[in-house]
């Protein structure tokens, strides 16, 4: 799904920096992919925002940085980013989504496998920071995670994000 | 901080390290302050600076008259040319130091290079002014005899080795001694050099440079002769003088900014001239030549027109005083804006006389023949001190030195006034004074306790906190929360894994969430929540330039680093604790 930058931009002004991150981003469901890579992968393609050098750029920083360590958080979510924050190559932060059709193994801690990528890119390492808390709150959430197992519709998945998040910030 | 350098043993150490002479002094106070040994070097630094002060000056007096009969024809304008010249090569390639007058590099000496100047100083610009001011130069003797006598004063304090304390005040009281000689003015002498080169007044640094103007006047008596330069008859002036030195004092800042922008204003043309170094103070001597054939005591020192001045005996006419204050006005900047050797003393007075004896005339002329005003001449004493104190930006010279070079110690009033008037305007256009505008434009006008020259004095490198842990940018947060165990700081330096250099900050304060939270701690990267865009205060730099940095970053703790090395941290409580203490130290060495 691709979002309309300016009514996403008007709306981040109020609402919680995740959401607003994931809408200037992209949402993609039931993909399947064979590799932690290759979601990676799929998860920059669908950031068609971003010019090819930039999405490049962005691949390689990622790559690098699962070769370190992986980002799997557990409870079958990763959170993929750049080593370090892209700087002025980026105005916002922004989160790639991705909702694999068949789960993957990513080196998880809990050995489980991931079903859920939220790719990272950020502008600044306090985006990064005020992003990564928002998405550890939310995956401590069970019903964020039933709403990601149950691998919903684009529009679907993104209001309850919402309804869920704005209920936890209420 | 001062640049160290070893001095090699000479006489006058060898005789300060024998006994005798440590008993000697030691009577006169704690040999811990070396009260007694710096008192008897003033002396010592007085007698020596008043004597190359009168020397100076008679040998110019003998040359300039020598050289009288040839200014009448086509030598008139090559002489102050040639002079120029002679006198600029003389300082800038046999003693291979700058152009000038040197006062500003004596001022230098004491903010920067703790009391220290080059041997060679002694002799420069007594040369320079020599051949530059005899041959006809617009310019006075004083400056170059400060810069000889505090490089005089400096010598005597290296080769003592006294601290930087105690040979800045020796310095000083090389200046203190060359003046109160010139003049045949202790006091003048002794102002001098606390209003204008230490910046300071302070018990131990007055009584020897009491000492040395002292011995500096007495010299000067006994081989000159107790005469005042510029005596004159009594003057008295009443309420009406005084309302009228009010506007004198104003004009004479006016004038004054007008010399201080000729001087400023040629020195700053001056690397617009072609052909060399010397093309500058040629072509300035030349135009100086010239002046002098209209208007002969626009040239020289001048003091005779001075002397004319206060006598009421200047030729008649308002408009001789505005000519000769133009041509005086215009010479002076030709001459030392051009870096020619010669101070600004004598013109500030010469023209400052003639400024007051035109003013004096004015009033005549404008106001109703009713009102009396004291003789033109006591308007001309009074402008004199007007100029001083505007062009030096030092009310109290001004005012000591023609009280004393006049023995006007009846007309203190107007001086105060007018010279506080003067310095009022002057400062209303000019921020410093032709002494410290260049050191102000450097950096370099570090006066003695205060807070820049505390903080210039210091270097970060003195003050790292010791106990920075560094850690490499790729550690995870849940490793790092074992470092974190250990160490009281809420700072982490950050260095890159494969290169050790400095990468950034990490602070607490902006993990303290994720470090909570041991999913997010384990997926999360050091180097990816540091801020890798702190500033950075280089190792070498001030802890005024550290400060600046501290303030433009809003920040309290700053890395320091040495090239891309990580050398340590700087916290502002740190910063402020060595700076209580260098004041503390300043204080106790004061």
């Amino acid at each position: 799904m691709q979002v309309d930058p300016h009514a996403a931009l008007q709306r981040g002004k109020q609402e919680a920096p995740l959401l607003s991150a994931i809408e200037r981003g992209a949402i993609t469901v039931g993909v399947e992919a064979n590799s932690a890579r290759g979601a990676i992968q799929i998860a920059i393609e669908s950031l068609s925002q971003l010019d090819r050098r930039l999405r490049a750029r962005l691949l390689d920083a990622v790559l690098e940085r699962e070769r370190m360590a992986s980002t799997a958080l557990g409870e079958g979510i990763a959170v993929p980013h750049p080593r370090e924050p892209l700087g002025d190559a980026l105005e916002q932060p922004l989160i790639s989504l991705v909702l694999l059709g068949t789960p993957l193994d990513w080196a998880a801690v809990d050995g489980e496998l991931v079903h859920t990528v939220a790719l990272l890119a950020s502008p600044t390492a306090s985006a990064h920071l005020e992003i990564l808390s928002q998405i550890g709150r939310a995956v401590r959430s069970a019903e964020v995670m039933r709403l990601l197992r149950s691998c919903p519709a684009e529009s679907a998945l993104i209001d309850g994000l919402r309804a869920l998040i704005e209920e936890k910030r209420a | 901080m001062t640049r160290g350098r070893s001095v090699p043993p000479g006489g006058v150490e060898r005789l300060m390290s024998t006994k005798a002479w440590r008993r000697a002094v030691g009577y006169l106070g704690p040999e811990e302050e070396q009260w007694g040994a710096i008192l008897v070097l003033a002396l010592v630094v007085g007698l020596l600076a008043g004597g190359s002060a009168v020397a100076l000056r008679s040998t110019v007096h003998l040359v300039f008259q020598g050289l009288e009969t040839l200014r009448g024809g086509w030598w008139g304008p090559v002489l102050p040319a040639i002079g120029a010249a002679a006198g600029v090569a003389i300082v800038s390639w046999i003693f291979r130091e700058a152009p000038g007058h040197g006062v500003p590099e004596v001022i230098r000496a004491v903010c920067r290079d703790g009391g220290r100047m080059r041997r060679r100083s002694m002799f420069s610009r007594w040369l320079g002014s020599l051949v530059n001011v005899s041959s006809g130069g617009s310019a006075g003797l004083e400056g170059p005899i400060v810069f000889g006598s505090a490089a005089i004063g400096s010598f005597l304090g290296s080769v003592s080795r006294f601290d930087e304390r105690r040979r800045t005040v020796l310095l000083a009281c090389g200046a203190a001694g060359g003046i109160a000689a010139v003049f045949n003015a202790p006091m003048t002498g002794m102002i001098f050099a606390m209003e204008i080169v230490l910046a300071e007044w302070s018990a131990f640094s007055i009584l020897p440079v009491v000492m040395s103007a002292v011995a500096a006047t007495e010299l000067s008596r006994l081989w000159l002769g107790d005469i005042q330069p510029l005596s004159h008859a009594p003057f008295s002036m009443g309420v009406a003088d005084l309302l009228a030195c009010g506007v004198l004092g104003v004009l004479a800042g006016l004038v004054s900014v007008a010399l201080v922008r000729a001087v400023g204003l040629v020195h700053r043309a001056k690397p617009r001239f072609r052909g060399g170094p010397l093309a500058a103070p040629v072509l300035c001597g030349l135009l100086v030549g010239v002046i002098g054939m209209a208007y002969p005591g626009a040239i020289g020192e001048g003091y005779g027109v001075a002397r004319a001045a206060i006598h009421s005996e200047l030729g008649p006419g308002l408009i001789l005083c505005l000519g000769l204050a133009v041509a005086k006005l215009v010479a002076t900047g030709l001459t030392i804006g051009s870096g020619a050797p010669g101070g600004l003393f004598a013109p500030s007075l010469v023209i400052g006389s003639v400024v007051g004896v035109g003013f004096g005339r004015a009033l005549t002329a404008i106001l109703p023949g009713n009102l009396a005003f004291a003789v033109e001449g006591s308007f001309g004493l009074v402008g004199m001190s007007g100029l001083v104190a505007g062009v030096m930006q030092a009310p109290l010279t001004g005012i000591f030195l023609v009280m004393e070079v006049t023995a006007g110690y009846d007309v203190v009033l107007p001086l105060m006034i007018v010279s506080a008037l003067s310095l009022v305007v002057v400062r209303r256009f000019e921020r410093y004074s032709l002494y410290t505008v260049e050191l102000a434009e450097t950096g370099d006008l570090l006066r003695p306790g205060t807070d820049r020259r505390i903080l210039a004095d210091v270097r970060v490198s003195e003050t790292l906190d010791a106990d920075a842990t560094p850690v490499p940018d790729d550690m995870t947060l849940a490793d790092f929360t074992e470092v974190m165990k250990t160490s009281r700081r809420n700072h982490f330096p950050v260095l890159r894994a494969e290169t050790r250099e400095f990468a950034g900050i990490l602070e607490l304060v902006h993990v303290r969430a994720l470090l909570l939270d041991p999913a997010l701690a384990r997926v999360t990267l050091v180097g990816t929540v540091m801020d890798p865009d702190v500033p950075r205060i280089p190792l070498d730099a001030s802890l005024a330039d550290a400060m600046d940095v501290f303030e433009r970053a809003g920040a309290w703790v700053l890395p320091v680093v040495d090239g891309k090395r990580f050398a340590g941290l700087l916290s502002k409580s740190s910063l402020f604790d060595l700076y209580r203490r260098e004041l503390v130290a300043q204080q106790q060495s004061s």
